[in-house]
């Protein structure tokens, strides 16, 4: 499947900006199952410094400078990318490694991939909790598969919060949205990998994007996309397996990847400082086509 | 040696020395008498006399005290800073000893270069299970955003320091390893100049190597790692600012080392490279020494929060055109859990034992280690493995049953943040308290540099610290230390220094960050501040004092005036302006709290403290002796803090004697500042703030004509207080008057402080800076003050002094003085916006959220 994303940001400034700095993570990564054919983002005003490199965890990041004042910025990234079905969900399904296994494997020291050891520990967003722990508990019964165990608990997180923007922010600790059983995308995605790794289990963050189709018989509306986030675990001999609990769904091809990290903090798509006394207004579009 | 002349005297001082002692002691041995490194000090000491040592050990702290050498404890807002403590007893190390620290010190430093090389690079120490990959992951100090940056040369880590003690078993121990920004290196150097200079008789036959050749290989160090082999890099000291712990170390050697003491507000990344702000514009930075912690360096990248940091600065640092030393990211270095891998780590490395051992160590991120840690917990000692974790050291032997249980909680459930680390008596050595010696615990902090090839050269002494209490085991300078000079025993007299002797920043043109113009502006605009408020209100509170209060109808219309005066030039509404029966009728309790009152916005205590706050901020800029007579004013704000209402009579003393501080710090700081932008920055606050002050006074006091005795009065009032009256007695030789006092006060080009006077010299000082790169036109600035002093130059004096028969009101000096006084804060607003450019910055806003849902 192949897919022409777009995806629009614009900041308005309310008094004008002497300098600017933006690290942008925009461009969609090229992995097994998915090829980023291209991507273009395009600035305005062209900033007076754009540099690419590659980050620790392997995603492509794009520092951008404004030196020159300015009271807006957009930034369009445009990308091509070819996704085949995630074949590691299949290989998943049938394999019957119990989560008990995973974690005594992780706990081991050296058996693992030294770059997994990582994703079992805390981050930024994602803590380690007692009620988290307490909330994950139920899913992950003695003996479980690995497997069972995640997606009984993508299950639980779909059906215990409520998908309902407005009421968090990214700094919305985790712990307050299993209080409040409302979030967005990526309160289900922090929110899930804290149960896995309060239960000893690697998770990682994944961004992206989803298609999504217009109601039966209506047109898709331009810019009516999103910037997407969810779930990756990694189950030994097979990789990373992803989930989608906002959804309650096994991510396939209609998941585009941009990056991973430990959580939102390592790929948030703008991050960004302005030398500036006012305020702004954002404000952020994105078009997920299919190219037949 | 004759042992036994030493014998009878060092006895009185050592009296009950082991009393309670089961520990090894540096100096002493048990029953046994002195070690032969320190036989030939306590012969010196001896031949001083205990009586002498005792002053000297006064004189020792009023000095570091005068020379404002402190510790600023956080949270502390009362008082800025902490006075330093150092003991009149060095601590001397044998050249046996020092042999083998030495020697293990650079192999450790080697390793731990290498590992910091590896776990930004390869990090095969994790691939092949030295070090768990979990230790090193789950440590705020591992800086993904830093992977893969380096230094060029062979040293990632710069400067490396150790805490050292002797172990039960006589060996010297490593306690634990300092590896981003070590302190202390500039309180050794203060230590041993004071030291020197108080009890040059401690020193006798005795070669102690001096310390300034270690810090010429620092510098040699610093420019080894700039950008591109730059022979002459420009090097700043990156501080915190003044209410870190450290900071006067921070200025200290900034000044000694001759490079540029900045703040992150001080330095922008632009176009890749990083610049200073000056009051000349933008400079290039190739190196940057920092002291603040490196998750604060980039509000970008790193901590979001930091307000410390330069926004981009890991990118121009990627490009490799600005070298930060120590790295960002070797804090992870000061990871507590890798004391338990070391072994591991130099064998990988060297394959070698370490020289020096270390502390045992039990990081609980392993099943098997943690279990032991809880098992053993009375007898370890719990530490963080980070060394900002707000855990508090403690050792499981103190704790009650239920802490316990509450710690061993807390380990299982993040077992990876702790470790547990035997608990060790160290040895102690004599400190001097007050009359005897007294056995403290003791540690060393030692210091070591990048050399030549793969090496490192190490400070030969350091920073030795003792516990402040006999018998306690805590030896930290925030619970409040005692220090001590560092001998390492010499076999021989040094002959030279080595290393090159140059300080290589001093051939570069010194540059003023404009956070430093501006400081160095407000300390005069706040000097003359304080001094005029003082000397009006002095002249006022001897007229109250004098006069009584409406005994005659002159006295107190001219006394009424004089109040409102007060209130006018101390900004202090309503006061004694509006309304103010209830001000007037008791004027004592106002001027008293316009005084004393150190929250009153405008009062002299006020304006004294931020004073004081911005000399302390300037303090790289000030001279010892300048530091001195700092020090004297901080006195005299005590002591005028702590006077009563009642008892305002004893404040004439006081404000004598600020005046006269701040007169000589002028003075001092006149003399001892070469002409450059910070004098001139200091002195065009001083100037603005006077004839603002003036103005105000004038405008008060002389625009209403008065029945001819309250005349009389103010303008002998106002002469006073511009130190006038007798050059007017001189130069006029009549009774006083209003034509002669304008004249005098406005247009006279003898008197100093007039105000033609004034802006002559702030017409010199605009253009210097106008004129910079060669311009020899005026600036916006200069244009302003050249308006001003062309006005003042051609003011009718007839025609200002007249005033309106009815009504006795001056009103073209009333609009002189008003324009006058807005013109000249409009220069200061502009010379603000002009040369301290204020940058503040904020995040970008990020979507609340991405919104989506299938």
């Amino acid at each position: 499947m192949r897919y022409k994303i777009k995806h629009i940001t614009e900041y308005h400034y309310q008094e004008t900006v002497s300098t600017g700095h933006n690290r942008l993570c925009l461009v969609p990564l090229t992995r097994d199952h998915q090829l980023c054919v291209s991507c273009e983002v395009k600035i305005s005003p062209t900033p007076d410094e754009q540099v690419y490199r590659t980050d620790f965890f392997g995603n492509t990041i794009l520092f951008i400078s404004s030196y020159k004042e300015h009271s807006q910025l957009e930034i369009i990234s445009e990308s091509i990318v070819d996704i085949q079905n995630r074949v590691n969900a299949d290989r998943a399904f049938s394999s019957y490694v119990l989560w008990d296994d995973v974690k005594n494997q992780v706990a081991k020291q050296g058996d693992l991939n030294a770059d997994v050891a990582q994703y079992t520990l805390p981050s930024l967003h994602v803590p380690y909790s007692e009620v988290i722990k307490n909330f994950a508990q139920d899913c992950f019964a003695d003996g479980a598969t690995l497997w069972n165990g995640c997606q009984s608990l993508m299950q639980k997180i779909y059906s215990s919060i409520e998908f309902k923007p407005g009421f968090t922010t990214v700094n919305t600790p985790v712990e307050s949205v299993l209080k409040l059983r409302k979030g967005v995308c990526q309160d289900f995605a922090h929110l899930m990998i804290a149960c896995l790794r309060n239960m000893g289990l690697p998770a990682r963050y994944v961004s992206g994007y989803i298609e999504t189709l217009p109601p039966a018989g209506k047109e898709k509306l331009v810019g009516s996309d999103a910037s997407h986030a969810w779930v990756a675990v990694y189950f030994p001999d097979i990789g990373w397996v992803e989930f989608d609990p906002t959804n309650n769904l096994l991510p396939s091809y209609k998941h585009i990847t941009v990056a991973f990290g430990r959580d939102y903090f390592d790929v948030a798509p703008i991050k960004g400082i302005i030398f500036s006394s006012g305020g702004q207004t954002i404000s952020v579009k994105v078009d997920v086509n299919r190219v037949e | 040696m004759d042992n036994q002349l030493q014998t009878h005297s060092i006895r009185s001082l050592t009296d009950g020395y082991f009393s309670h002692a089961s520990v090894l002691d540096e100096c002493f041995r048990f029953n046994e008498g002195a070690k032969e490194s320190w036989k030939q000090l306590l012969t010196n000491i001896e031949n001083l006399g205990v009586d002498e040592l005792k002053i000297r050990q006064q004189e020792l702290q009023k000095l570091l005290q005068e020379n404002g050498v402190t510790y600023n404890v956080y949270g502390d807002t009362n008082e800025l800073n902490r006075p330093w403590l150092l003991d009149s007893v060095p601590l001397v190390i044998s050249a046996v000893d020092w042999r083998i620290i030495e020697r293990g010190m650079k192999q450790r430093a080697y390793v731990l270069n290498k590992i910091l090389n590896d776990l930004y690079g390869e990090r095969t120490l994790l691939k092949n299970g030295i070090i768990p990959p979990e230790l090193i992951y789950s440590h705020p100090g591992f800086l993904r955003p830093c992977d893969k940056i380096k230094l060029p040369g062979q040293h990632q880590l710069t400067l490396y320091s150790a805490d050292l003690s002797r172990g039960p078993d006589d060996k010297v121990w490593v306690i634990k390893d300092r590896a981003q920004a070590p302190s202390g290196m500039g309180y050794a150097l203060e230590n041993r100049s004071a030291l020197n200079r108080i009890v040059p008789e401690l020193f006798q036959h005795h070669h102690v190597p001096k310390l300034g050749g270690f810090f010429n290989n620092m510098m040699q160090a610093l420019i080894q790692i700039a950008p591109q082999g730059k022979e002459n890099p420009r090097i700043v000291l990156l501080t915190p600012g003044p209410r870190n712990e450290t900071y006067f170390e921070h200025a200290y050697l900034a000044s000694y080392l001759g490079i540029t003491l900045v703040q992150g507000e001080d330095l922008i990344m632009r176009d890749s490279f990083v610049w200073i702000k000056t009051v000349d514009g933008l400079e290039k930075v190739d190196v940057i020494v920092r002291r603040v912690d490196d998750t604060f360096c980039d509000p970008l990248e790193l901590r979001e929060d930091s307000q410390l940091g330069i926004p981009g600065l890991l990118q121009a640092v990627r490009k490799g055109n600005v070298a930060v030393a120590n790295p960002l990211g070797s804090s992870i270095l000061e990871n507590t859990g890798l004391m338990a891998f070391m072994h591991g780590a130099f064998k990988h490395f060297l394959n070698e034992e370490p020289i020096i051992p270390m502390i045992a160590t039990w990081w609980c991120g392993q099943k098997k280690e943690m279990d032991y840690v809880i098992d053993h917990i009375d007898s370890l000692v719990i530490k963080s493995t980070q060394r900002l974790s707000g855990f508090k050291t403690v050792m499981g032997s103190h704790l009650s049953r239920s802490q316990k249980e509450e710690l061993i909680r807390r380990i299982k459930f993040e077992p990876y943040k702790y470790v547990g680390q035997e608990e060790v008596q160290f040895s102690t050595s004599p400190v001097f308290p007050k009359e005897k010696l007294e056995p403290r615990f003791t540690v060393l902090r030692s210091y070591l540099v990048a050399g030549k090839d793969e090496g490192y050269e190490m400070m030969r002494g350091g920073l030795t610290r003792c516990s402040p209490e006999k018998g306690s085991f805590l030896v930290s300078n925030q619970d409040g230390g005692i220090s001590k000079d560092t001998w390492v025993e010499a076999t021989f007299k040094e002959t030279t220094l080595s290393g090159k002797q140059s300080a290589p920043d001093m051939k570069r043109k010194a540059v003023l960050p404009s956070r430093a113009a501006e400081n160095l502006f407000w300390v005069g605009r706040y000097t003359q501040r304080v001094i005029r408020t003082s000397r009006f209100i002095r002249i006022v509170l001897r007229n109250l004092t004098q006069t009584g209060f409406s005994n005659n109808e002159n006295d107190s219309e001219s006394l009424r005036v004089l109040l409102k005066t007060v209130t006018h030039i101390t900004d202090t509404y309503p006061g004694f302006v509006e309304d103010a029966d209830e001000e007037l009728s008791n004027p004592l309790l106002e001027i008293h709290q316009l005084i004393c009152n150190p929250e009153r916005a405008g009062s002299i205590l006020f304006t004294l403290n931020n004073l004081l706050k911005a000399m302390y901020a300037a303090r790289d800029r000030w001279t010892v002796d300048s530091w001195r007579i700092i020090d004297e004013i901080e006195n005299v704000k005590r002591r005028i803090a702590a006077v009563e209402p009642e008892g305002i009579r004893h404040v004439f003393t006081l404000l004598d004697q600020l005046t006269a501080g701040l007169l000589s710090f002028t003075e001092m700081t006149r003399s001892s500042m070469y002409r450059s932008d910070g004098r001139t920055m200091y002195r065009t606050g001083q100037l603005i703030e006077e004839m603002l002050m003036e103005l105000a006074q004038f405008k008060s006091m002389l625009t209403h004509q008065r029945e001819e005795s309250v005349e009389f009065q103010l303008l002998e009032s106002v002469l006073l207080s511009n130190q006038n009256l007798s050059s007017y007695r001189s130069v006029y030789r009549t009774t006083l008057n209003i034509v002669p006092t304008i004249d005098l006060l406005f247009l006279n080009s003898q008197n100093p402080t007039s105000i033609f006077s004034q802006l002559e010299g702030l017409l010199e000082y605009s253009r210097s800076l106008a004129h910079k790169d060669g311009n020899t036109n005026d600036n916006e600035i200069s244009k302003l003050v050249f308006e001003c002093y062309s006005q003042v130059r051609l003011m009718n004096i007839e025609v200002l002094a007249k005033a309106d028969e009815e009504t006795g009101s001056r009103e073209e000096l009333d609009k002189f003085c008003e324009q006058l006084q807005r013109q000249i804060s409009v220069i200061s607003a502009k010379l603000s916006s002009t040369y301290f450019s204020h940058t503040t910055y904020s995040h970008q806003n990020t979507k609340e959220g991405f919104q989506f849902e299938v």
